[in-house]
């Protein structure tokens, strides 16, 4: 069932699709950033044996409880997925700095306790950061393969979906994809070495 | 790295990428030639091919799970959290961009605000971005900016600032809780003034300059906010990828002017603009009676601090004042008294010297409201034209036409009222019809511009002359505004045709028949409303279902058949017509049987059809009873509800008509007795109704020739002479008004009738049945009396001036005849 701000993220999806509203993108942000934030901890709550997440359910539970399905295009559809990506990003990646800032032993204001920031969270954390940082280089050189790299890693998003985002075709998206880890790949063995 | 070469590598890798072995190699070999820096960058690259299957195998958030938290978090910082030296107090309030703190610097034991920045903002490019800038704004050391402490980034990664806390209020909320007038306001404006001349001094250009970023504290000392934050903010200066979908340019769009709109270079003048706009709201606030001061500042602001305003809005940076100095500075002349050096030969100056002269103490407000009207939809309009911009620009439209409306409804409503105002409200109507037809010469193939004129052009349309709403009475004018809207919505290219639109070229087509019918061009009309039910009815073959449409074309069958009942001969046509909205309507009620305003168009419709229908024919009454039934429950669901009281007063009033029509005198009785019950209670509530009095007169004249058809004598001569009282009542206010003496005449004439059907009745004593006619006879010649003088006016019909006095002549003489004959059998008993 859609929650009270369905109504506002599919108006919201309407109007940026139809250039009604420069600042729906903005405007969108914090409603889906809140409901992803909602979404994941539910699923962390409910499934605290495995730990799994899958990006593309979050990502789909998020849209199912924000969007009014019926009211928009499969275009609209992919913006969203494309704000959730770059959410989920924002998100993970916010959390993966707290972290190793944590194992650092920074400033106290981080929430996260040492023990929490332990073993191998903070492996994967170091590593997150690691990468963003590499992506952001990557950004500046190849801007749309880099989104594909954010859709794909961080959205969870299938091929197809990110070539409907991205107007590309699939193919497009594939080779992107290659040499984006390639390249990123690369760049992490320079960062370490 | 070149672009180009960056390119050149992706495609030969790619390209590799899907090779394999010596086929690969050869490839790259022969690809890269001599090239030896590219074949070693390629095969780097292609190197790390192994590596990379392994990168990013499983999606982020599967990868990194743990580090999401598994408690509630309540906002972004909590009270008693530090941030650096900085413990937070509590949340001050949200924004925007993000939230800003109270909080207490440890280090200097002093309060700060914190302003903390929730947009998506590449951390590293801040952090560079803001050392750049830290120590100019740092520097800026003035008693009413709020200094600007440092600045950081949160472990989360959220860039914030800190700033001097200001306990203040926002500057238009302080100058209505002090009363200021409008020097006192022209004044604390000035201080603004000097603060933003400072820092343009220093080079520091604020860029988000809006009255919420102006407090004023308990001393009347104003604080401007977050100066240089919008640069610090702004993605273009601080270079980062602006394709990012989380970037949002820091402005706020009413007060931004036009080139920051454009996203052009911004300069001391775009400063000066958003000023400009401040000072526009400082001053449009201010309400008449306010003032301290006397008409003198009225009569100047017409005039000087018009210009003055004006100057500091025009559309080109260079034709503002050169510096919020010079912006200042004419301030102080005015306040001085002194000539303004604000240009006096605009147009501006022109039209608020035409307003001046008809109405000092509106002028200052829609005067300022045109020019507002004028340069914004101007700077709009160049805004427009930039094609990178237009998204927004678009936006902005939007807003403008909004902003447009707004004023130009609120003050020619405001107005409207009051004497005189007239010359005011044609000026409002005249400049806004300029400028529209400025920006439809160059709406070109926008559609959404384009519709958005044509729905200007038709509220315009409005206000000239729409007979259903205020208006000034310039029906021509009404009629080319129609006709400009609708010539624009019949451009549309087919491609551009949507429900929508065709729904509004109906309502076009609708309106321009009701102004046809005002300019007495029944045949016109007529035509009008024909082709709005073509366009519903296409509309409602591809949309059978959709209940907007359903309502239009229902509607446009029941406008036709209105419209038909003033042309000849075409009471047939009429009644199919209403029959057919009649259908739509019932099945609209059904769908959504719980909506009060399709139940009443049901309802409306069913007295309309039943109304025109042939009273000997059954069903006539039955339409109407139902029509009735549901005005009733709807005045029952609303009792508060006026206007449903009165419907069904006026449903009781013609199904007592249509009863009477169909000889059942009884049910004719009780129907009026009902209505009248209704109606007096609407007149006595409201005894400078004439409207409700007029009705009630109405109602009591029926009701008399019911009684009398059903043999009261004695009531309906009471009903009869209640409307003659009240119909004279009316009269005496309103003498010109030939309606109250046509029914004066015509109740009279009625009451002639009742005495004479009681004279009539051979059983009531001789003496009795002689002095009623000779009631009957008085009657007749009031009636008489009134027609001639309606004669003399030259107010009756040709038809009711040949014919009429025949027959008062024919029914004088009958009871001249009556009284005579019952003389002789008195007399000769």
């Amino acid at each position: 069932m859609a929650g009270k701000s369905s109504e506002d993220v599919t108006a919201l999806l309407l109007n940026w699709q139809s250039g009604d509203d420069e600042e729906a993108p903005a405007k969108l942000m914090p409603l889906v950033y809140d409901e992803l934030r909602r979404v994941a901890r539910a699923y962390l709550q409910r499934e605290r044996e495995d730990h799994t997440l899958q990006a593309t359910a979050l990502v789909h539970e998020a849209y199912l409880q924000l969007v009014d399905d019926k009211k928009v295009t499969w275009k609209d559809r992919a913006h969203f997925y494309g704000i959730a990506a770059r959410l989920m990003r924002q998100i993970l990646m916010q959390h993966a700095r707290a972290h190793q800032a944590a194992k650092r032993g920074g400033p106290a204001q981080v929430k996260l306790s040492l023990e929490e920031a332990s073993g191998l969270s903070t492996d994967c954390a170091v590593e997150l950061v690691a990468l963003d940082d590499a992506l952001e280089g990557f950004t500046k050189i190849y801007p749309r393969k880099s989104k594909v790299v954010e859709l794909k890693f961080f959205g969870g998003m299938e091929a197809k979906q990110i070539s409907e985002v991205l107007q590309v075709s699939e193919k497009t998206v594939l080779r992107d994809w290659n040499f984006a880890r390639l390249w990123l790949s690369r760049e992490l063995r320079k960062d370490a070495a | 790295m070149q672009p180009d070469r960056a390119d050149k590598l992706a495609e030969l890798v790619e390209h590799a990428f899907e090779l394999e072995g010596g086929e690969r190699a050869a490839f790259v070999e022969r690809a890269c030639g001599d090239d030896a820096e590219l074949r070693a960058e390629v095969e780097a690259l292609l190197g790390e091919q192994e590596r990379a299957a392994e990168l990013m195998k499983a999606p982020a958030a599967e990868f990194g799970a743990t580090l999401l938290p598994q408690d509630e978090e309540v906002g972004e910082l909590r009270s008693g959290e530090m941030l650096g030296d900085y413990r937070i107090v509590s949340l001050l309030g949200e924004g925007g961009m993000g939230e800003v703190y109270l909080a207490d610097d440890t280090h200097f034991g002093r309060q700060v605000a914190i302003k903390l920045i929730k947009q998506g903002f590449g951390t590293r490019e801040f952090v560079r971005h803001f050392r750049q800038e830290e120590r100019i704004l740092a520097a800026l050391n003035h008693s009413n900016i709020a200094r600007l402490y440092g600045g950081a980034v949160t472990p989360k990664g959220l860039p914030y600032f800190v700033m001097e806390y200001v306990e203040g209020i926002p500057l238009e909320t302080y100058a209505v809780q002090h009363s200021l007038n409008i020097r006192e306001r022209l004044a604390l404006f000035r201080k603004v003034c000097a603060a933003v001349s400072y820092a343009h001094q220093n080079l520091v250009i604020h860029r988000d300059l809006k009255p919420a970023n102006i407090r004023v504290t308990a001393e009347g000392e104003p604080k401007l906010l977050d100066f240089g934050i919008a640069r610090l903010l702004d993605p273009e200066t601080a270079q980062t990828d602006n394709q990012t979908m989380s970037t949002v340019r820091a402005m706020t769009p009413n007060y931004a002017s036009p080139e920051q709109l454009r996203g052009e270079r911004m300069t001391t003048a775009s400063d000066v603009y958003s000023l400009g706009v401040v000072l526009y709201e400082l001053l449009a606030g201010q309400k008449p009676g306010i003032r301290k001061d006397g008409e003198a500042d009225c009569k100047n602001l017409a005039t000087d601090l018009d210009n003055v305003v004006f100057k500091s809005l025009r559309a080109e940076p260079e034709r503002r004042y050169s510096s919020v100095g010079q912006f200042s500075e004419d301030i102080r002349r005015y306040l001085d008294g002194l000539p303004v050096t604000a240009r006096k030969d605009t147009v501006g100056y022109r039209t608020s010297k035409f307003v001046r002269r008809h109405k000092v103490g509106l002028a200052a407000t829609a005067a300022v409201a045109l020019f507002l009207i004028g340069a914004t939809i101007v700077a709009t309009w160049e805004a427009h034209r930039a094609n990178e911009q237009r998204i927004l620009a678009e936006r902005r439209f939007g807003q403008v036409r909004r902003l447009a409306d707004s004023l130009m409804f609120e003050i020619h409503d405001s107005v409207k009222d009051l004497a005189g105002s007239t010359p005011t409200r044609r000026l409002i109507v005249s400049r806004a019809l300029e400028y529209l037809d400025s920006l439809a010469h160059d709406a070109g193939g926008n559609v959404a511009l384009q519709r958005e004129l044509a729905t200007a052009y038709e509220k315009i349309g409005d206000i000239q002359g729409n007979p259903y709403s205020a208006n000034i009475g310039d029906t021509d004018g009404a009629l080319t505004s129609y006709r400009k809207a609708l010539q624009i919505r019949e451009s549309l290219r087919p491609a551009a045709v949507t429900t929508d639109s065709q729904m509004e070229l109906g309502r076009s087509h609708r309106a321009l028949g009701d102004i046809m019918e005002q300019k007495g061009d029944i045949e016109q009309m007529v035509r009008e409303y024909r082709r709005s039910l073509l366009i519903f009815a296409q509309l409602s073959e591809t949309e059978p279902k959709n209940p907007a449409v359903q309502d239009e074309l229902a509607r446009a069958y029941e406008t036709l058949a209105d419209g038909l009942g003033r042309t000849a001969n075409a009471d047939a046509e009429r009644l199919t017509t209403y029959k057919q909205s009649l259908t739509i309507r019932e099945k609209l009620v059904r769908q959504d049987s719980s909506n009060l305003k399709l139940r009443r168009g049901f309802a409306l419709i069913l007295m309309k059809v039943g109304d025109i229908s042939d009273p000997h024919q059954p069903d006539a009454i039955s339409f109407l009873r139902k029509g009735v039934a549901i005005l009733e429950s709807l005045a029952a669901a609303d009792p508060d509800n006026g206007r449903a009281r009165r419907e069904v007063g006026w449903g009781y009033f013609k199904l007592g008509g249509m009863l009477m029509a169909a000889e059942d005198y009884a049910g004719a009785v009780d129907s009026l007795e009902k209505s009248l019950a209704i109606r007096e209670k609407s007149a006595a509530a409201d005894p400078q109704n004439a409207q409700a009095s007029f009705d009630l007169a109405g109602t009591h004249i029926d009701l008399a020739d019911a009684l009398s058809a059903t043999g009261d004598a004695e009531q309906a001569v009471a009903h009869a002479r209640s409307s003659i009282a009240i119909m004279t009542g009316l009269f005496a206010t309103d003498p010109g008004n030939a309606a109250y003496s046509r029914n004066i005449a015509a109740y009279h004439n009625k009451l002639g009738d009742i005495f004479a059907r009681a004279g009539a009745n051979k059983n009531a004593p001789v003496t009795e049945r002689l002095s009623v006619w000779s009631e009957a006879r008085r009657s007749y010649e009031k009636a008489q009396q009134f027609f001639s003088d309606l004669q003399a006016r030259g107010t009756l019909p040709p038809a009711d001036a040949a014919e009429q006095p025949k027959e008062f002549a024919r029914r004088m003489s009958e009871c001249q005849e009556a009284i005579k004959q019952l003389t002789v059998a008195t007399s000769s008993r």
